[in-house]
């Protein structure tokens, strides 16, 4: 016995902000050499009354319109941007979703990584015969987290949903996984009030740097060179760790799908790895960087294009926030 | 397979570490890198004086060091970056010649 994924879906809110719109808004941006640059034009965010558990209903929505609801017997939400402190949001999306009752449901908190953990999650929960069929839903809104004068960031992030089903199937299509931690970074990427460390501060004081971003300490923060640091230690080391673990090349592998950073990142990481062009994902062209939605985005389309096709095995790779990283190949 | 992962490894050194850089070639290939337009760079020359030496540009001269020397820079320490020179000093001058 084993697990598979048997359905993605994803939602974006409707509001897009441009390229252009951020050239015009700061006058210090050139849209071209942005989107040449980080692989980025528009990005999706929420407007104000809209949230992560919005978007997170959304993208359910589409998928129990193809799949029997009353199959689903867990809620995993992962999301870093929760609608409460209090109750996990995955319980809400059991009555709004009108899921059975005597499922299981519960929030986890993890960045760029989620997908993969929540995948493991998943797949531990079926293979222990504690699950059926699972409902994975990736929700992130980093833009009710950022500065509106933090340019950096609001280029880089998007907002955005991902529904996932895994399912108890005869044969193992979610392979070994790599895990990784290091709390050492965590300062680097970080919201550092609202919660109960430091308090929301509505008088915080403006932290600027030398390329004019403004942010307080109840925004998101982002140290961009430590993250790239990071990301070039770690992942080149990630990728030959999870195809040792499944007793792998690149040459047994039919597609890769790393965490969508921004283009310059990723593709920096290809040419590191050698991994062929035409084996990699990259676009993050209309979403930007969508945080644990990246992931499922990316194996959406590729799907939908016919890009992965039925018995390739594609790797997945996230890594970031916390410091924290995964990867897995899947048997489609 | 080990075969396979070592001839990989082998690539990989080959094509991101080279020990020695010419100075003018250094100059040369980082004004590629962080593809300033009409700007030549030299030792002098004052990264904080330039427009476009932004947070995409510290982005490219991370991803320069580490591909063409493998050493990594920190945050820290490319905030103190002002001219080339200092930033080859972080490289350490005796990867030059």
């Amino acid at each position: 016995m084993g697990t598979k994924i048997v359905a993605i879906n994803t939602y974006l809110p409707e509001k897009i902000i441009t390229n252009q719109q951020l050239e015009n808004d700061f006058k210090r941006w050139d849209s071209e050499k942005i989107e040449a640059k980080l692989g980025i034009r528009n990005r999706h965010v929420v407007k104000d009354d809209e949230t992560a558990l919005d978007l997170a209903y959304n993208a359910s929505l589409k998928t129990i319109k193809e799949y029997d609801k009353n199959k689903i017997d867990f809620v995993i939400l992962c999301t870093q941007s929760p609608d409460y402190f209090l109750p996990s949001g995955a319980c809400i999306l059991q009555n709004k979703l009108g899921l059975r009752t005597n499922i299981g449901a519960f929030d986890f908190n993890l960045g760029c990584s989620g997908y993969i953990y929540g995948l493991a999650i998943a797949k531990g929960l079926i293979n222990n015969n504690l699950a059926n069929s699972i409902l994975l839903i990736m929700s992130e809104t980093y833009s009710k987290h950022i500065h509106k004068k933090d340019l950096a960031n609001l280029t880089i992030f998007g907002d955005g949903a991902a529904s996932t089903i895994i399912e108890k199937s005869e044969n193992e299509h979610i392979l070994e996984f790599v895990f990784g931690t290091d709390g050492s970074g965590f300062e680097n990427l970080i919201v550092k009030n609202g919660a109960f460390r430091k308090k929301y501060d509505p008088n915080a004081p403006q932290i600027s740097d030398n390329s004019g971003n403004i942010w307080t300490d109840n925004n998101l923060f982002m140290n961009g060179p430590e993250i790239f640091n990071f990301t070039i230690e770690k992942v080149p080391k990630l990728v030959d760790e999870i195809l040792n673990k499944n007793e792998m090349t690149l040459n047994d592998i039919d597609f890769i799908i790393f965490h969508q950073a921004n283009k310059y990142i990723i593709e920096y990481l290809r040419r590191k790895i050698n991994i062929p062009k035409e084996k990699f994902y990259s676009n993050m062209l209309d979403t930007g960087n969508t945080v644990s939605v990246t992931i499922p985005l990316a194996l959406e389309y590729s799907i939908n294009n016919k890009i992965i096709k039925r018995g390739d095995k594609v790797l997945l790779c996230g890594f970031g926030v916390g410091y924290s990283w995964g990867a897995t190949i899947i048997k489609f | 397979m080990v075969l396979v992962l070592a001839i990989h490894g082998e690539l990989q050194l080959l094509s991101f570490k080279i020990y020695k850089m010419k100075k003018d070639i250094f100059y040369k290939e980082l004004a590629e890198y962080l593809e300033f337009e009409n700007i030549e760079l030299k030792e002098d020359t004052n990264l904080n004086s330039i427009s476009e030496y932004d947070s995409l540009a510290q982005m490219s001269i991370i991803a320069f060091i580490d591909e063409k020397f493998n050493i990594k820079l920190s945050a820290e320490q490319l905030r103190k970056i002002t001219t080339i020179k200092s930033l080859m000093k972080l490289i350490g001058i005796n990867n030059f010649e």
